[in-house]
Protein backbone atom coordinates (compact mmCIF):
# COMPACT_ATOMS: atom_id res chain seq x y z
CA UNK A 1 0.00 0.00 0.00
CA UNK A 2 3.13 2.46 0.85
CA UNK A 3 4.93 1.36 -2.32
CA UNK A 4 1.89 2.18 -4.44
CA UNK A 5 1.12 5.59 -2.69
CA UNK A 6 4.54 6.50 -2.88
CA UNK A 7 4.65 5.38 -6.63
CA UNK A 8 1.39 7.75 -7.37
CA UNK A 9 3.44 10.16 -5.45
CA UNK A 10 6.55 9.85 -7.68
CA UNK A 11 4.67 9.96 -10.74
CA UNK A 12 2.50 13.30 -10.24
CA UNK A 13 6.00 15.18 -9.43
CA UNK A 14 7.55 14.14 -12.41
CA UNK A 15 4.03 14.72 -14.29
CA UNK A 16 4.30 18.74 -12.70
CA UNK A 17 8.15 18.97 -13.21
CA UNK A 18 9.81 17.01 -15.61
CA UNK A 19 8.32 18.58 -19.20
CA UNK A 20 5.51 21.52 -19.72
CA UNK A 21 2.64 19.83 -20.30
CA UNK A 22 0.77 20.81 -23.56
CA UNK A 23 3.11 23.75 -24.86
CA UNK A 24 1.13 23.87 -27.85
CA UNK A 25 -2.41 24.23 -26.39
CA UNK A 26 -1.00 26.96 -23.83
CA UNK A 27 0.33 29.09 -27.02
CA UNK A 28 -2.97 28.55 -28.83
CA UNK A 29 -5.30 29.44 -25.87
CA UNK A 30 -2.36 32.23 -24.68
CA UNK A 31 -3.08 33.86 -28.25
CA UNK A 32 -6.57 33.30 -27.97
CA UNK A 33 -6.92 35.15 -24.70
CA UNK A 34 -5.62 37.82 -25.88
CA UNK A 35 -6.94 38.40 -29.20
CA UNK A 36 -10.79 38.52 -27.15
CA UNK A 37 -9.18 41.19 -25.06
CA UNK A 38 -7.87 43.05 -28.40
CA UNK A 39 -11.18 42.23 -30.29
CA UNK A 40 -13.37 43.63 -27.13
CA UNK A 41 -11.18 46.86 -26.97
CA UNK A 42 -11.75 47.36 -30.44
CA UNK A 43 -15.26 47.06 -30.40
CA UNK A 44 -15.47 49.59 -27.87
CA UNK A 45 -13.21 51.98 -28.78
CA UNK A 46 -15.54 54.08 -31.25
CA UNK A 47 -17.59 54.86 -27.84
CA UNK A 48 -14.35 55.02 -25.81
CA UNK A 49 -15.63 58.28 -23.92
CA UNK A 50 -18.65 56.42 -22.66
CA UNK A 51 -17.28 54.09 -21.06
CA UNK A 52 -13.45 55.67 -19.54
CA UNK A 53 -13.51 58.94 -20.42
CA UNK A 54 -14.22 61.74 -17.84
CA UNK A 55 -17.74 62.07 -18.07
CA UNK A 56 -18.82 58.79 -18.78
CA UNK A 57 -22.08 58.03 -17.08
CA UNK A 58 -20.67 54.83 -15.10
CA UNK A 59 -20.28 55.71 -10.92
CA UNK A 60 -17.08 55.43 -9.70
CA UNK A 61 -16.06 52.18 -7.95
CA UNK A 62 -16.80 51.01 -4.62
CA UNK A 63 -14.35 52.82 -2.74
CA UNK A 64 -13.78 49.64 -0.75
CA UNK A 65 -12.26 48.26 -4.00
CA UNK A 66 -10.36 51.35 -4.40
CA UNK A 67 -8.39 51.29 -1.07
CA UNK A 68 -7.85 47.85 -1.16
CA UNK A 69 -6.63 47.37 -4.80
CA UNK A 70 -5.42 51.06 -5.82
CA UNK A 71 -2.90 49.90 -8.15
CA UNK A 72 -5.64 48.33 -10.28
CA UNK A 73 -8.25 51.47 -9.63
CA UNK A 74 -6.10 54.18 -11.20
CA UNK A 75 -8.29 55.75 -13.86
CA UNK A 76 -10.49 56.37 -10.77
CA UNK A 77 -8.18 58.75 -9.80
CA UNK A 78 -7.78 62.57 -11.26
CA UNK A 79 -4.19 62.06 -12.04
CA UNK A 80 -4.72 59.55 -14.52
CA UNK A 81 -8.27 59.73 -15.48
CA UNK A 82 -7.69 62.25 -18.39
CA UNK A 83 -5.21 59.68 -19.90
CA UNK A 84 -7.23 56.86 -20.33
CA UNK A 85 -6.61 56.88 -24.12
CA UNK A 86 -2.87 56.01 -23.03
CA UNK A 87 -4.37 53.23 -20.92
CA UNK A 88 -5.98 52.06 -24.22
CA UNK A 89 -3.07 51.91 -26.58
CA UNK A 90 -0.86 50.59 -24.27
CA UNK A 91 -3.81 47.75 -23.70
CA UNK A 92 -3.78 47.11 -27.28
CA UNK A 93 0.34 47.43 -28.03
CA UNK A 94 0.52 44.72 -25.26
CA UNK A 95 -1.77 42.63 -26.23
CA UNK A 96 -0.48 42.49 -29.42
CA UNK A 97 2.81 41.84 -28.02
CA UNK A 98 1.13 39.30 -25.96
CA UNK A 99 -0.03 37.26 -28.74
CA UNK A 100 3.02 37.25 -30.59
CA UNK A 101 4.09 35.69 -27.65
CA UNK A 102 7.24 38.17 -27.03
CA UNK A 103 8.70 38.54 -23.71
CA UNK A 104 5.66 36.31 -22.59
CA UNK A 105 5.71 36.82 -18.49
CA UNK A 106 6.62 40.34 -18.45
CA UNK A 107 4.04 41.25 -21.29
CA UNK A 108 1.27 39.04 -19.41
CA UNK A 109 1.76 40.95 -16.44
CA UNK A 110 1.38 44.44 -18.07
CA UNK A 111 -1.76 43.38 -19.81
CA UNK A 112 -3.33 42.28 -16.71
CA UNK A 113 -2.34 45.46 -14.98
CA UNK A 114 -3.35 47.56 -17.63
CA UNK A 115 -6.66 45.54 -18.38
CA UNK A 116 -7.91 45.67 -14.52
CA UNK A 117 -7.39 49.20 -14.51
CA UNK A 118 -9.61 50.17 -17.77
CA UNK A 119 -11.60 47.07 -16.48
CA UNK A 120 -12.36 48.58 -13.04
CA UNK A 121 -12.80 52.29 -14.68
CA UNK A 122 -15.65 50.94 -16.64
CA UNK A 123 -17.11 48.43 -13.99
CA UNK A 124 -20.77 48.19 -15.12
CA UNK A 125 -19.94 46.58 -18.45
CA UNK A 126 -18.11 43.45 -17.35
CA UNK A 127 -20.05 40.03 -16.85
CA UNK A 128 -18.92 36.22 -16.32
CA UNK A 129 -16.87 36.80 -19.54
CA UNK A 130 -14.59 39.08 -18.35
CA UNK A 131 -14.55 37.44 -14.88
CA UNK A 132 -13.70 34.12 -15.79
CA UNK A 133 -11.24 35.51 -18.72
CA UNK A 134 -9.37 37.75 -15.64
CA UNK A 135 -8.95 35.00 -13.73
CA UNK A 136 -7.45 32.76 -16.74
CA UNK A 137 -5.18 36.21 -18.00
CA UNK A 138 -3.27 35.56 -13.61
CA UNK A 139 -2.71 31.99 -15.02
CA UNK A 140 -1.05 32.89 -18.00
CA UNK A 141 1.04 34.53 -16.28
CA UNK A 142 2.24 31.42 -14.98
CA UNK A 143 2.16 29.58 -18.49
CA UNK A 144 5.37 29.65 -20.22
CA UNK A 145 4.15 29.51 -24.17
CA UNK A 146 7.53 29.40 -25.77
CA UNK A 147 7.05 25.81 -26.83
CA UNK A 148 11.01 24.90 -26.03
CA UNK A 149 10.93 22.43 -22.98
CA UNK A 150 13.68 22.81 -20.66
CA UNK A 151 15.26 25.97 -21.90
CA UNK A 152 17.34 26.82 -18.72
CA UNK A 153 20.80 25.34 -18.28
CA UNK A 154 19.86 25.13 -14.36
CA UNK A 155 18.07 21.94 -13.46
CA UNK A 156 16.08 23.88 -10.55
CA UNK A 157 15.00 26.73 -12.90
CA UNK A 158 13.54 24.16 -15.07
CA UNK A 159 11.76 22.49 -12.69
CA UNK A 160 10.66 25.62 -11.47
CA UNK A 161 9.13 26.77 -15.00
CA UNK A 162 7.54 23.21 -15.63
CA UNK A 163 6.00 23.47 -11.91
CA UNK A 164 4.45 26.78 -12.76
CA UNK A 165 3.58 26.70 -16.24
CA UNK A 166 1.59 23.03 -15.51
CA UNK A 167 -0.32 24.72 -12.53
CA UNK A 168 -0.91 27.25 -14.23
CA UNK A 169 -2.56 25.36 -17.26
CA UNK A 170 -4.57 23.07 -14.63
CA UNK A 171 -5.65 25.74 -12.80
CA UNK A 172 -7.32 27.06 -16.19
CA UNK A 173 -9.17 23.95 -16.87
CA UNK A 174 -10.34 23.45 -13.15
CA UNK A 175 -12.07 27.33 -12.88
CA UNK A 176 -14.00 26.21 -16.23
CA UNK A 177 -15.08 23.44 -14.47
CA UNK A 178 -15.91 25.52 -10.94
CA UNK A 179 -17.99 27.75 -13.31
CA UNK A 180 -20.23 25.29 -14.72
CA UNK A 181 -20.50 23.65 -11.53
CA UNK A 182 -21.50 26.45 -9.54
CA UNK A 183 -23.69 27.55 -12.47
CA UNK A 184 -25.18 24.27 -13.23
CA UNK A 185 -25.94 23.38 -9.56
CA UNK A 186 -27.56 26.45 -9.14
CA UNK A 187 -30.04 25.95 -12.06
CA UNK A 188 -31.43 22.89 -10.69
CA UNK A 189 -32.83 24.15 -7.82
CA UNK A 190 -34.57 27.36 -10.21
CA UNK A 191 -38.41 27.02 -10.31
CA UNK A 192 -38.22 27.78 -13.86
CA UNK A 193 -35.26 26.00 -15.18
CA UNK A 194 -37.25 22.83 -13.95
CA UNK A 195 -40.40 23.33 -15.10
CA UNK A 196 -38.42 24.46 -18.69
CA UNK A 197 -39.75 28.21 -19.26
CA UNK A 198 -36.35 29.30 -18.24
CA UNK A 199 -35.19 29.81 -21.52
CA UNK A 200 -39.27 31.68 -22.60
CA UNK A 201 -38.79 34.18 -19.96
CA UNK A 202 -35.12 35.27 -19.85
CA UNK A 203 -35.63 35.53 -24.69
CA UNK A 204 -38.93 37.61 -23.59
CA UNK A 205 -36.70 40.30 -21.72
CA UNK A 206 -35.40 43.04 -24.32
CA UNK A 207 -31.96 43.02 -22.89
CA UNK A 208 -31.25 39.20 -23.86
CA UNK A 209 -33.27 38.58 -27.03
CA UNK A 210 -34.52 39.46 -30.11
CA UNK A 211 -37.76 39.65 -31.99
CA UNK A 212 -36.96 36.58 -33.95
CA UNK A 213 -36.52 34.46 -31.23
CA UNK A 214 -39.28 36.37 -29.34
CA UNK A 215 -41.35 34.99 -32.02
CA UNK A 216 -40.10 31.57 -32.20
CA UNK A 217 -39.63 30.91 -28.72
CA UNK A 218 -43.67 31.46 -28.41
CA UNK A 219 -44.62 29.55 -31.02
CA UNK A 220 -42.72 26.47 -30.64
CA UNK A 221 -43.09 26.18 -26.60
CA UNK A 222 -40.65 22.82 -27.45
CA UNK A 223 -37.45 24.90 -27.84
CA UNK A 224 -37.40 26.24 -24.27
CA UNK A 225 -38.84 23.09 -22.83
CA UNK A 226 -35.69 21.11 -24.91
CA UNK A 227 -33.13 24.57 -24.62
CA UNK A 228 -33.45 25.03 -20.66
CA UNK A 229 -33.14 21.54 -20.11
CA UNK A 230 -30.52 20.68 -22.15
CA UNK A 231 -28.98 23.74 -20.97
CA UNK A 232 -29.05 22.03 -17.34
CA UNK A 233 -27.84 18.50 -18.41
CA UNK A 234 -24.73 20.34 -19.99
CA UNK A 235 -23.74 22.02 -17.14
CA UNK A 236 -24.43 20.03 -14.29
CA UNK A 237 -22.41 16.92 -16.71
CA UNK A 238 -19.45 19.44 -17.82
CA UNK A 239 -17.51 18.86 -14.85
CA UNK A 240 -17.69 14.95 -14.80
CA UNK A 241 -17.76 14.38 -18.49
CA UNK A 242 -15.10 16.71 -19.75
CA UNK A 243 -12.33 14.67 -18.24
CA UNK A 244 -13.32 11.61 -20.57
CA UNK A 245 -11.37 11.88 -23.94
CA UNK A 246 -13.72 10.43 -26.02
CA UNK A 247 -16.61 12.25 -25.19
CA UNK A 248 -15.07 15.39 -24.50
CA UNK A 249 -15.14 16.50 -28.07
CA UNK A 250 -18.78 16.06 -28.58
CA UNK A 251 -19.18 18.19 -25.54
CA UNK A 252 -17.34 20.93 -26.23
CA UNK A 253 -19.02 20.64 -29.35
CA UNK A 254 -22.54 21.32 -28.10
CA UNK A 255 -21.18 23.84 -25.68
CA UNK A 256 -19.26 25.73 -28.59
CA UNK A 257 -23.20 25.48 -30.14
CA UNK A 258 -25.07 26.69 -27.06
CA UNK A 259 -22.13 29.70 -26.25
CA UNK A 260 -22.65 31.04 -29.82
CA UNK A 261 -26.44 30.98 -29.47
CA UNK A 262 -25.92 33.24 -26.30
CA UNK A 263 -23.39 35.62 -28.14
CA UNK A 264 -26.16 35.79 -31.29
CA UNK A 265 -29.28 35.55 -29.87
CA UNK A 266 -29.17 36.40 -26.57
CA UNK A 267 -26.84 39.26 -27.57
CA UNK A 268 -23.94 38.58 -24.74
CA UNK A 269 -21.79 38.94 -28.02
CA UNK A 270 -18.33 39.11 -25.85
CA UNK A 271 -19.49 36.50 -23.32
CA UNK A 272 -20.42 33.54 -25.27
CA UNK A 273 -16.91 33.89 -27.11
CA UNK A 274 -15.79 34.38 -23.85
CA UNK A 275 -16.31 30.98 -22.52
CA UNK A 276 -15.21 29.07 -26.15
CA UNK A 277 -11.90 30.67 -25.53
CA UNK A 278 -11.69 28.55 -22.41
CA UNK A 279 -12.62 25.54 -23.95
CA UNK A 280 -9.58 25.55 -26.33
CA UNK A 281 -7.90 24.46 -22.54
CA UNK A 282 -9.02 21.57 -23.21
CA UNK A 283 -7.98 20.79 -26.44
CA UNK A 284 -4.99 17.67 -26.99
CA UNK A 285 -1.76 19.68 -27.71
CA UNK A 286 -1.62 17.31 -30.91
CA UNK A 287 -4.77 19.07 -32.55
CA UNK A 288 -3.62 22.74 -31.34
CA UNK A 289 -0.12 21.65 -33.00
CA UNK A 290 -1.58 20.89 -35.93
CA UNK A 291 -3.97 24.38 -35.59
CA UNK A 292 -0.55 26.38 -34.73
CA UNK A 293 1.08 25.01 -37.96
CA UNK A 294 -1.77 25.43 -39.92
CA UNK A 295 -1.17 29.31 -39.51
CA UNK A 296 2.30 28.83 -40.23
CA UNK A 297 1.51 27.28 -43.41
CA UNK A 298 -0.86 29.77 -44.77
CA UNK A 299 2.10 32.15 -43.74
CA UNK A 300 3.99 30.36 -46.17
CA UNK A 301 1.53 30.54 -49.06
CA UNK A 302 1.11 33.91 -48.64
CA UNK A 303 4.97 34.76 -48.65
CA UNK A 304 5.50 32.23 -51.79
CA UNK A 305 2.75 34.00 -53.08
CA UNK A 306 3.82 37.08 -52.62
CA UNK A 307 7.18 35.96 -53.85
CA UNK A 308 6.05 34.44 -57.24
CA UNK A 309 4.31 37.55 -57.95
CA UNK A 310 6.94 39.54 -57.59
CA UNK A 311 9.72 37.72 -59.69
CA UNK A 312 6.69 37.37 -62.21
CA UNK A 313 6.15 41.29 -62.43
CA UNK A 314 10.63 41.04 -62.61
CA UNK A 315 10.68 39.07 -65.82
CA UNK A 316 7.66 39.58 -67.09
CA UNK A 317 8.02 40.28 -71.18
CA UNK A 318 7.49 43.78 -72.51
CA UNK A 319 9.27 45.24 -69.79
CA UNK A 320 11.66 48.36 -70.69
CA UNK A 321 14.98 48.63 -69.29
CA UNK A 322 13.82 51.90 -67.66
CA UNK A 323 11.30 50.24 -65.89
CA UNK A 324 12.60 47.78 -64.52
CA UNK A 325 15.60 49.68 -62.53
CA UNK A 326 12.33 51.48 -60.60
CA UNK A 327 11.36 47.54 -59.61
CA UNK A 328 11.71 47.04 -55.87
CA UNK A 329 14.62 44.59 -55.47
CA UNK A 330 13.82 41.42 -53.72
CA UNK A 331 14.96 40.90 -50.37
CA UNK A 332 18.33 38.50 -50.51
CA UNK A 333 19.00 38.87 -54.50
CA UNK A 334 21.38 41.42 -55.73
CA UNK A 335 19.88 44.04 -58.25
CA UNK A 336 20.82 43.65 -61.76
CA UNK A 337 23.10 46.25 -63.15
CA UNK B 1 11.37 19.42 -3.06
CA UNK B 2 9.80 22.13 -5.97
CA UNK B 3 6.85 19.78 -7.18
CA UNK B 4 5.98 19.35 -3.28
CA UNK B 5 5.72 22.63 -2.87
CA UNK B 6 3.86 23.68 -6.54
CA UNK B 7 2.01 21.13 -5.23
CA UNK B 8 0.22 22.56 -1.96
CA UNK B 9 -0.28 25.76 -3.85
CA UNK B 10 -2.20 24.39 -6.59
CA UNK B 11 -4.28 22.38 -3.88
CA UNK B 12 -4.67 25.11 -1.41
CA UNK B 13 -5.87 27.57 -4.38
CA UNK B 14 -7.78 25.07 -5.46
CA UNK B 15 -9.52 24.00 -1.94
CA UNK B 16 -9.79 28.20 -1.09
CA UNK B 17 -11.49 28.61 -5.09
CA UNK B 18 -14.03 25.48 -3.91
CA UNK B 19 -14.87 26.81 -0.51
CA UNK B 20 -15.21 30.44 -1.80
CA UNK B 21 -17.89 28.99 -4.64
CA UNK B 22 -19.67 26.34 -1.97
CA UNK B 23 -23.73 27.43 -0.75
CA UNK B 24 -23.77 28.58 2.91
CA UNK B 25 -23.12 25.77 5.29
CA UNK B 26 -22.57 25.61 8.83
CA UNK B 27 -18.74 25.68 8.30
CA UNK B 28 -18.72 28.70 6.52
CA UNK B 29 -17.94 30.90 9.60
CA UNK B 30 -15.36 28.53 9.95
CA UNK B 31 -13.44 29.53 6.29
CA UNK B 32 -15.17 32.42 5.17
CA UNK B 33 -13.00 34.94 6.41
CA UNK B 34 -9.74 33.44 5.75
CA UNK B 35 -11.44 32.03 2.02
CA UNK B 36 -12.70 35.37 1.55
CA UNK B 37 -8.88 37.32 1.96
CA UNK B 38 -7.22 35.15 -0.37
CA UNK B 39 -9.73 34.92 -2.95
CA UNK B 40 -11.30 38.24 -2.95
CA UNK B 41 -8.35 40.55 -4.16
CA UNK B 42 -7.05 38.55 -7.44
CA UNK B 43 -9.92 35.44 -7.98
CA UNK B 44 -13.02 37.13 -6.95
CA UNK B 45 -15.46 35.66 -8.97
CA UNK B 46 -19.43 34.81 -9.01
CA UNK B 47 -21.32 31.62 -11.58
CA UNK B 48 -24.36 32.80 -10.68
CA UNK B 49 -25.01 33.18 -14.59
CA UNK B 50 -29.14 33.12 -14.52
CA UNK B 51 -29.07 30.86 -11.54
CA UNK B 52 -30.81 29.85 -9.99
CA UNK B 53 -33.67 31.77 -11.46
CA UNK B 54 -32.79 33.72 -15.13
CA UNK B 55 -33.88 37.60 -15.66
CA UNK B 56 -37.28 37.26 -16.16
CA UNK B 57 -38.14 41.53 -15.73
CA UNK B 58 -36.74 44.34 -17.62
CA UNK B 59 -36.29 47.59 -15.41
CA UNK B 60 -35.87 50.74 -17.59
CA UNK B 61 -35.91 54.19 -16.86
CA UNK B 62 -38.58 56.28 -18.86
CA UNK B 63 -38.40 60.03 -18.61
CA UNK B 64 -41.35 62.57 -19.83
CA UNK B 65 -40.72 66.28 -20.80
CA UNK B 66 -43.04 69.69 -19.87
CA UNK B 67 -43.50 71.85 -23.23
CA UNK B 68 -45.55 75.05 -22.89
CA UNK B 69 -47.43 73.55 -19.24
CA UNK B 70 -48.03 70.30 -21.28
CA UNK B 71 -46.70 66.83 -20.35
CA UNK B 72 -45.53 64.84 -23.53
CA UNK B 73 -45.59 60.89 -23.51
CA UNK B 74 -42.85 58.95 -21.68
CA UNK B 75 -39.69 58.15 -23.58
CA UNK B 76 -37.44 54.88 -23.46
CA UNK B 77 -33.84 56.58 -24.11
CA UNK B 78 -32.44 53.00 -24.26
CA UNK B 79 -35.02 52.13 -27.43
CA UNK B 80 -33.06 53.21 -30.03
CA UNK B 81 -29.78 51.54 -28.87
CA UNK B 82 -31.56 48.33 -28.41
CA UNK B 83 -32.84 48.35 -31.38
CA UNK B 84 -29.26 49.21 -33.04
CA UNK B 85 -28.01 46.20 -30.55
CA UNK B 86 -30.85 43.57 -31.77
CA UNK B 87 -29.60 44.89 -35.50
CA UNK B 88 -25.75 43.97 -34.89
CA UNK B 89 -24.56 42.35 -32.17
CA UNK B 90 -20.81 42.58 -32.47
CA UNK B 91 -20.59 46.58 -31.57
CA UNK B 92 -20.11 48.30 -28.94
CA UNK B 93 -23.90 48.89 -28.14
CA UNK B 94 -23.92 45.94 -26.27
CA UNK B 95 -22.03 47.55 -23.52
CA UNK B 96 -23.81 50.56 -23.71
CA UNK B 97 -27.19 49.14 -22.67
CA UNK B 98 -24.87 47.97 -19.50
CA UNK B 99 -24.33 51.52 -19.18
CA UNK B 100 -27.44 53.06 -19.65
CA UNK B 101 -29.26 50.07 -17.91
CA UNK B 102 -26.91 50.31 -14.58
CA UNK B 103 -28.24 53.50 -14.40
CA UNK B 104 -31.73 52.89 -13.86
CA UNK B 105 -30.98 49.79 -11.72
CA UNK B 106 -28.66 51.80 -9.08
CA UNK B 107 -31.71 54.30 -8.96
CA UNK B 108 -34.21 51.60 -8.68
CA UNK B 109 -31.98 50.14 -5.79
CA UNK B 110 -31.40 53.35 -4.05
CA UNK B 111 -35.50 54.14 -4.05
CA UNK B 112 -36.14 51.13 -2.21
CA UNK B 113 -33.11 51.70 -0.03
CA UNK B 114 -34.38 55.27 1.41
CA UNK B 115 -38.61 53.70 1.02
CA UNK B 116 -37.12 51.21 3.68
CA UNK B 117 -34.97 53.98 5.88
CA UNK B 118 -38.79 56.45 6.07
CA UNK B 119 -41.61 53.75 6.09
CA UNK B 120 -43.95 56.72 5.66
CA UNK B 121 -47.72 56.33 5.54
CA UNK B 122 -49.71 56.80 2.59
CA UNK B 123 -51.20 60.05 3.67
CA UNK B 124 -47.66 61.24 5.83
CA UNK B 125 -47.34 64.12 3.36
CA UNK B 126 -43.97 65.64 5.32
CA UNK B 127 -42.63 61.98 5.63
CA UNK B 128 -43.18 61.31 1.93
CA UNK B 129 -41.70 64.94 0.86
CA UNK B 130 -38.55 64.02 2.78
CA UNK B 131 -38.40 61.05 1.00
CA UNK B 132 -38.57 62.33 -2.28
CA UNK B 133 -36.29 65.23 -1.22
CA UNK B 134 -33.71 62.67 0.07
CA UNK B 135 -33.66 60.57 -3.78
CA UNK B 136 -33.63 63.54 -5.87
CA UNK B 137 -30.30 64.96 -3.98
CA UNK B 138 -28.66 61.23 -4.31
CA UNK B 139 -25.70 60.98 -6.08
CA UNK B 140 -27.92 57.94 -8.43
CA UNK B 141 -30.68 60.38 -9.27
CA UNK B 142 -27.69 63.39 -10.54
CA UNK B 143 -26.79 60.64 -12.82
CA UNK B 144 -30.12 59.95 -13.83
CA UNK B 145 -30.96 63.22 -14.51
CA UNK B 146 -27.24 63.60 -16.25
CA UNK B 147 -28.12 61.09 -18.34
CA UNK B 148 -31.84 62.43 -19.15
CA UNK B 149 -30.68 65.79 -20.36
CA UNK B 150 -27.71 64.08 -22.60
CA UNK B 151 -30.74 62.68 -24.36
CA UNK B 152 -32.94 65.21 -24.63
CA UNK B 153 -29.91 67.12 -25.66
CA UNK B 154 -28.83 64.55 -28.42
CA UNK B 155 -32.65 64.15 -29.65
CA UNK B 156 -34.46 67.21 -28.96
CA UNK B 157 -31.55 69.66 -29.54
CA UNK B 158 -33.90 72.89 -30.18
CA UNK B 159 -36.84 71.95 -28.17
CA UNK B 160 -37.85 74.12 -24.94
CA UNK B 161 -37.92 72.39 -22.33
CA UNK B 162 -39.69 73.77 -18.76
CA UNK B 163 -39.24 70.93 -16.70
CA UNK B 164 -39.23 66.67 -17.05
CA UNK B 165 -40.10 64.09 -14.70
CA UNK B 166 -38.06 60.59 -14.53
CA UNK B 167 -40.08 57.14 -13.51
CA UNK B 168 -39.05 53.68 -13.58
CA UNK B 169 -40.36 50.77 -14.74
CA UNK B 170 -40.63 47.28 -14.31
CA UNK B 171 -41.93 44.99 -17.43
CA UNK B 172 -42.48 41.66 -16.69
CA UNK B 173 -43.13 39.23 -19.80
CA UNK B 174 -46.56 37.65 -20.64
CA UNK B 175 -46.59 34.40 -18.65
CA UNK B 176 -45.85 31.37 -20.70
CA UNK B 177 -49.70 30.62 -20.57
CA UNK B 178 -50.66 33.78 -21.88
CA UNK B 179 -47.91 33.65 -25.00
CA UNK B 180 -50.55 33.78 -27.42
CA UNK B 181 -52.31 36.82 -25.69
CA UNK B 182 -52.11 40.40 -27.12
CA UNK B 183 -51.45 41.96 -24.23
CA UNK B 184 -48.13 43.76 -24.77
CA UNK B 185 -46.40 42.44 -21.76
CA UNK B 186 -47.22 40.55 -18.80
CA UNK B 187 -47.96 43.37 -15.77
CA UNK B 188 -46.16 46.65 -15.00
CA UNK B 189 -44.97 47.85 -12.18
CA UNK B 190 -43.73 52.18 -11.79
CA UNK B 191 -42.16 54.46 -9.59
CA UNK B 192 -42.73 58.03 -10.64
CA UNK B 193 -40.48 60.86 -9.30
CA UNK B 194 -40.79 64.47 -8.33
CA UNK B 195 -41.01 66.29 -11.46
CA UNK B 196 -37.85 68.68 -11.77
CA UNK B 197 -37.08 71.91 -13.68
CA UNK B 198 -34.79 71.78 -16.36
Amino acid sequence: MRIAVASIIDKGVNILTENISHPHTIRLLRKLVYTWFLVNTLILLPAANEFWGENALIPVIDRSVIDHNEWSCLLSFKFFSPYFQLFIAAQIILLILGILCVYPRIVSILIYVVTINLDNKAHVILDGGNNLLHIVMIYLVFMDPTLAQNRYKNATLNQVNNSLSNLGFYLVRLQLVMVYMVSGLGKVSGELWQNGTALYYTLNVDEYSHPVAKKLISDYPFISVLGSYATVLYQVSFPWLVWNRKVRPYLLAFGTFLHIQISFVMGLFMFGFAIAVVYFSFMTDNLARRILNSKDVLKLYYKTYLETRRSHTRVAPGVSEGERDVMPALPGNSSPK
Amino acid sequence: MIALFASIIFFHHIVCTILYNAPINPLTNSYQSYVTNYIDPLFAQRWLLFAPEPAINDLKLWYRIKNNNHWETWLDPLQPILVKHQKRRFTYNAKLLYVYGNIARDLNIKNLLITSEFPCAGTDKICLERVSDSLLASPEFTLAKKYVKQDIAKYFPHKRVDSLQIMIIQLYPKQFSERHSNKPFGYAHSVEFKPISF
